[in-house]
């Protein structure tokens, strides 16, 4: 567990939430727990590679990346549409480019894929690591519903 | 006709941002590869009255759109496909060397806004935005012509 980036993501997820969409957001400890597939309504996926390694998950129910997107984008934006998707996808993307920033001093610590959405009911997201790895879970509350960020270090 | 009074009124009163002296909005351009960042900047500006006249997702599109639509000013993100931000900026400066562009950037980005001002950016907006951050940014730059 990375003690740094995990609060470095909890004071960037607070000030793009409040900052893009008006929201307040609390969040508990950390906890570090042994990776595992994990499901949700909408997923949205970064990776990241530098002087650290690993990939970050934020997981939601459609309703709230729905009204987190309508927020930001000023109109109503239907569950499940595409500017959901977009809308979602670019928050966890602003989220670890800010995180980054208050991450570390160095120009530039780790390089960030594009956000990957996914909104379903049946899948499973599978990040390939070693069985006995283990992830950080922060669990964000958020205008009454919950969020999850989940990040793994190589 | 408009008398004198009504002229020197016209040019002193209040204005949004986005209106010219002659109640005429700024023409705008926004290039970004994500829909969702040139909607939430669109929104941004439009709220002061600017005119949205275009928008491009990389950067030889928005060289096209630059030649065609000649808009006041321009903001341009640095990561994009095809073609980035900076090559863009130099493309675009070498048609128009008057173009006023103000790179996108994220938190950290120091040396990149350093190679954008020093290629000719009139400035930069460190994202995420903020509506009075861009309005004051676009403003900004469109003065001081």
């Amino acid at each position: 567990m990375d003690n740094a980036l995990n609060k470095s993501l909890i004071k960037a997820t607070g000030e793009i939430l409040q900052s893009m969409a008006g929201a307040d957001v609390s969040c508990k400890p950390p906890i570090e727990k042994t990776i595992r597939d994990t499901t949700s309504e909408t997923s949205v996926i970064i990776t990241f590679v530098g002087s650290i390694s690993g990939a970050i998950t934020l997981k939601c129910s459609k309703k709230l990346a729905s009204m987190i997107a309508s927020q930001m984008l000023g109109m109503d934006v239907e569950e499940g549409s595409d500017d959901m998707k977009d809308a979602i996808g670019e928050l966890l993307n602003m989220i670890v480019g800010t995180a980054k920033a208050h991450y570390s001093s160095d120009a530039d610590p780790f390089k960030i894929s594009i956000p990957t959405t996914i909104v379903g009911e049946d899948y499973t997201v599978h990040i390939k690591a070693d069985p006995n790895d283990t992830i950080s879970l922060l669990d964000f509350r958020c205008n009454g519903d919950t969020m999850g960020i989940e990040v793994y270090l190589q | 006709m408009k008398s004198r009074e009504d002229i020197v009124h016209m040019l002193n009163k209040k204005r949004p941002g986005g209106l010219n002296k002659f109640d005429k909005p700024y023409r705008v351009l926004i290039v970004d590869d994500s829909t969702t960042m040139r909607r939430i900047i669109g929104q941004q500006l439009k709220s002061e009255a600017y005119d949205i006249c275009g928008e491009a997702a990389d950067g030889e599109e928005a060289f096209q759109m630059y030649k065609e639509l000649e808009p006041d000013v321009v903001t341009l993100d640095i990561n994009m496909p095809v073609m980035d931000g900076i090559e863009a900026l130099k493309k675009i400066l070498d048609w128009d060397k008057e173009a006023r562009i103000l790179m996108l950037t994220s938190e950290g980005q120091k040396q990149i806004v350093v190679d954008a001002i020093s290629n000719g950016a009139k400035g930069h907006i460190v994202k995420p935005p903020n509506k009075a951050k861009v309005c004051n940014k676009v403003k900004s730059v469109l003065e001081s012509q």
